[in-house]
């Protein structure tokens, strides 16, 4: 018997035990999750071809001959790359949890300094894309649900299906071209500040909100077709009252989570758009460092990427406590 | 609800953009750069999609970009046509076969005011040798001894290509008792000096008043690192760059008509080189080899499907070079030619496929190549379709570049295009010893030719230049008899400037870019 599918409200003292039960669970999930996600990389890093030592010495293109045997093997001794697969991960996780990521094979550097660098870049780029997305779409897709294939609709429609279809790397150099280029609105690169982060926000706002706005119109319109919003209409309620007292209160809790899963994608970063505007973000640190097998680098980007998105989902899990009634209650304990 | 999300986003964008307003002024200070130039000022702005890992010229390849910014310099350096000329030092002479006396020029200065001499020449060396071995592969040092400006190297071995090895951007010179941090600060002799450097973003330099080669006419400079090629050309076009490095061959016709602009190009050593594994029973006839290397149209290759961003090889090595194959005897591309040679073999079109054949087995062939040098999978399609019309069945595959590597390592293609750097301090010993040589570290296919052994042996000892030219050629000449290597090309470097820039001229050795002559007009 599943203890947890508790239906009535708990008392303080078993809210609390509840509580600390789920919260310990979520934890040691949350361990093995890890777990399973580095070594799954380390694995893959190292079942894949090219040797990192040989990669740095030569520069990685053409430059081979210029190096001798004995200084790429040097180097792989340096960097551990001579011992056995599972002592090498060992080594790195035992570094990891006393907050050791190693150092970037490529520059040298600590690998916590560089993803400190360009996390904030990247968490710059991703609130603000997840803002103008949530701003956009929001509206947009409660009024196309409202106005359900109507002019409105129909041209949202339209411009999400372009939305959805273009690939980021073209909006990307199209809005470069009329805005940077001809216009000179903005730079072509963006090095920070306020008008090199509109080109890759719009960029990224466009294509998540081409997807989000149908996803709120999806649910805003099952909301519609509730018994509920029947029963209030034909008692006489004002619409406007019963979409935002009733369908958006309803329709929030998926908002919500598909909210968190942008923006866990947004911070995780946007490889394309981060290269093509230049944004030294994690986006173009996790290209770079892929290309120069930088083992170290990649490991703390999958890292801060699984952490990231378990870090995510636990706080839209929360928000559900203060979102939804049920769960506060109790009734729905189960989900936190 | 709507009414308390809408402010709590909006101060989530207001923060955002505070935080982000501490880059501000780097995006200004890019744009004000650019503006001088364009109004006749003193700074420029370089954009490339390269960058090095830090400044710290003994790491990795870093070397090249400190001499491209004009922070360190070599002892000698490659002119225009690959052959070395002094630099830091008047004269290198050959005492005997291992030893070398270097007189180093007098009034040098690092850019902290400190004199170079020969002891500090040393310094640097044995610091970088100590930190990146690839110094001495190759310098092959023994021992050395200073006095004064007077450097002598005892060597390992005989270096006769010891001055062209001088040119190699690591053997740069830089004060290691400078105290300095060499991954921002290195302190080296060149006209500029490093004042500020971000990873992979950006590097400003400004001028060193007490350089030796007098007042550098820029007062500073900048290196911004744009990833995306189409971005790169982008920045040019607004503005926001005035000379751009290495811009795709598939943008260079947005500048090259435009008075605006000079398209730059030099052609470098760097080859497009297919290897044959002569461990392929097919590859082992020289006819077959000789029928594939005349199915490559190596002129309309580097004109029409690389818009001329290469130059077709008549030899092995560069055209352009003292030692390179412009009047050595190669293939002509004719297909119909090239399936004669082979039906004059014996082999037959038995089954009317087009494919000859021969013991009952059809001549079929795998060529493996990479896509991130994007010449080299158009270069394969189009060999296909010539070697099917020659009887020969080329299967293309382009796999990643470790992929590549990795077949290198284990022998396992038939054919492989690659490029390669065949004289990286313009010197044909090198390629000749790690690719032509039998059993050479990069001979990937197994090529081997006792007379082409003997002659390289003669080169690896020979001091005058003009018999080490004239090895390099007969080298050539009987690995072309042999059909052993195929060499299509050679890529250019090519920068895109401002019309209005001068002494910024592009070199094929890709090491050096901004001079003291670098200007504004």
């Amino acid at each position: 018997m599943r203890k947890n599918n508790v239906s009535y409200p708990l008392s303080g003292a078993g809210k609390a035990w509840f509580l600390g039960k789920q919260a310990a669970l979520r934890l040691c999930h949350i361990g093995i999750v890890l777990l399973g996600i580095t070594f799954l990389s380390f694995s893959l890093l190292h079942m894949a071809p090219g040797d990192p030592a040989e990669k740095y010495l030569t520069g990685g293109d053409g430059n081979v001959g210029l190096i001798s045997e004995e200084a790429i093997q040097a180097q792989r001794e340096k960097w551990g790359l001579d011992k056995p697969f599972l002592v090498q991960y060992v080594t790195w996780l035992g570094n990891a949890l006393r907050g050791d990521l190693g150092e970037s094979f490529a520059t040298g550097n600590p690998v916590v300094t560089e993803l400190w660098d360009k996390i904030g870049p990247t968490v710059i780029l991703a609130l603000a894309s997840l803002f103008v997305t949530l701003l956009v779409s929001i509206p947009l897709g409660v009024l196309c649900a409202v106005y359900k294939d109507r002019l409105l609709d129909n041209i949202c429609r339209v411009v999400s299906f372009v939305g959805i279809s273009v690939p980021s790397f073209l909006s990307s150099l199209l809005l470069l071209y009329f805005f940077a280029m001809k216009l000179q609105w903005f730079p072509v690169i963006s090095r920070g500040g306020i008008q090199g982060l509109v080109l890759p926000v719009a960029v990224l706002a466009f294509q998540c909100s081409a997807k989000f706005t149908r996803q709120v119109r999806a649910v805003v319109l099952e909301q519609l077709h509730q018994e509920y919003v029947r029963g209030a209409v034909a008692r006489g309620v004002k619409k406007s009252r019963i979409l935002f007292d009733h369908v958006l209160r309803n329709a929030w809790l998926p908002i919500v989570t598909w909210a968190g899963i942008y923006f866990g994608v947004f911070l995780g970063g946007a490889a394309v758009v981060e290269t093509v505007f230049s944004w030294q973000g994690i986006g173009q640190l996790a290209v770079e460092s892929v290309a120069s097998k930088d083992y170290q680098m990649i490991q703390g980007i999958v890292l801060w990427m699984a952490v990231l998105y378990l870090a995510v989902n636990f706080l839209v899990d929360i928000s559900y406590t203060f979102l939804d009634p049920r769960v506060r209650l109790g009734k729905r304990g189960d989900r936190l | 609800m709507v009414k308390k999300i809408l402010p709590a986003g909006m101060a989530v964008l207001v923060a955002a953009g505070a935080l982000a307003g501490c880059g501000t002024s780097e995006t200004q200070g890019t744009a004000s750069g650019a503006q001088n130039a364009s109004a006749g000022g003193t700074s420029l702005v370089f954009a490339d999609t390269q960058a090095p890992t830090s400044l710290d010229p003994t790491v990795s390849w870093n070397s090249w970009y400190t001499s491209r910014y004009g922070i360190t310099e070599t002892l000698y350096k490659l002119n225009m046509d690959l052959t070395p000329e002094p630099w830091l030092a008047e004269s290198a002479e050959a005492v005997d076969g291992t030893t070398w006396r270097i007189t180093l020029r007098d009034g040098v200065t690092f850019h902290n005011g400190k004199a170079l001499d020969a002891q500090a020449v040393i310094d640097s060396w044995n610091y970088t040798i100590e930190r990146n071995p690839r110094l001495n592969d190759l310098l092959f040092i023994d021992s050395m001894s200073a006095d004064g400006l007077v450097l002598t190297v005892t060597t390992t071995k005989e270096v006769p290509a010891f001055t062209a090895a001088l040119c190699e951007p690591l053997g740069g010179i830089i004060d290691v008792n400078a105290g300095t941090d060499l991954a921002t600060q290195p302190v080296g002799t060149g006209p500029f000096i490093p004042e500020s450097y971000e990873v992979k973003k950006q590097c400003v330099v400004r001028r060193y008043e007490n350089y030796w080669g007098g007042l550098p006419k820029l007062e500073s400079a900048t290196f911004n690192i744009i990833a995306d090629g189409s971005a790169l050309a982008m920045a040019q076009q607004s503005g926001e760059s005035n000379v751009s490095l290495t811009i795709p061959s598939n943008q260079l016709s947005l500048f090259e008509n435009d008075p605006q602009y000079v398209v730059d190009g030099a052609t470098g050593s760097r080859g497009q080189v297919v290897f044959l594994n002569f461990q392929n029973e097919w590859l082992q006839d020289v006819q077959v080899r000789k029928a594939l290397s005349m199915c490559i149209d190596k002129e309309n290759y580097a004109s029409a499907i690389n818009q001329d961003a290469s130059d077709p090889a008549t030899g092995l090595y560069p055209d352009f070079a003292p030692y390179g194959g412009a009047d050595l005897q190669g293939y002509t591309f004719d297909t119909a030619a090239a399936r004669q040679l082979l039906v004059d073999a014996g082999y037959t079109d038995t089954d009317g496929d087009g494919i000859l054949e021969k013991d009952g087995r059809a001549l079929e062939l795998t060529l493996y190549t990479y896509p991130t040098k994007s010449e080299l999978p158009l270069f394969g399609e189009a060999w296909v379709d010539a070697a099917r019309e020659a009887g020969i069945s080329l299967n293309l595959q382009t796999e990643a570049y470790d992929a590549i590597i990795e077949r290198q390592r284990t022998k396992d293609f038939d054919l492989m295009l690659v490029s390669f750097t065949m004289c990286p301090t313009g010197d044909p010993q090198y390629f000749a010893d790690i690719a032509f040589k039998t059993g050479g570290s990069s001979n990937y296919g197994g090529y081997s030719n006792a007379q082409v052994d003997a002659l390289i042996e003669q080169l690896d000892s020979e001091f005058d230049t003009q018999t080490r030219y004239d090895l390099a050629k007969q080298i050539q000449q009987l690995i072309l008899d042999d059909a052993g290597f195929i060499v299509i090309g050679h890529a250019k470097f090519t920068n895109v400037l401002d019309a209005n820039i001068t002494g910024c001229e592009t070199n094929p050795s890709e090491y050096y870019l901004l001079t003291a002559e670098t200007a504004v007009e």
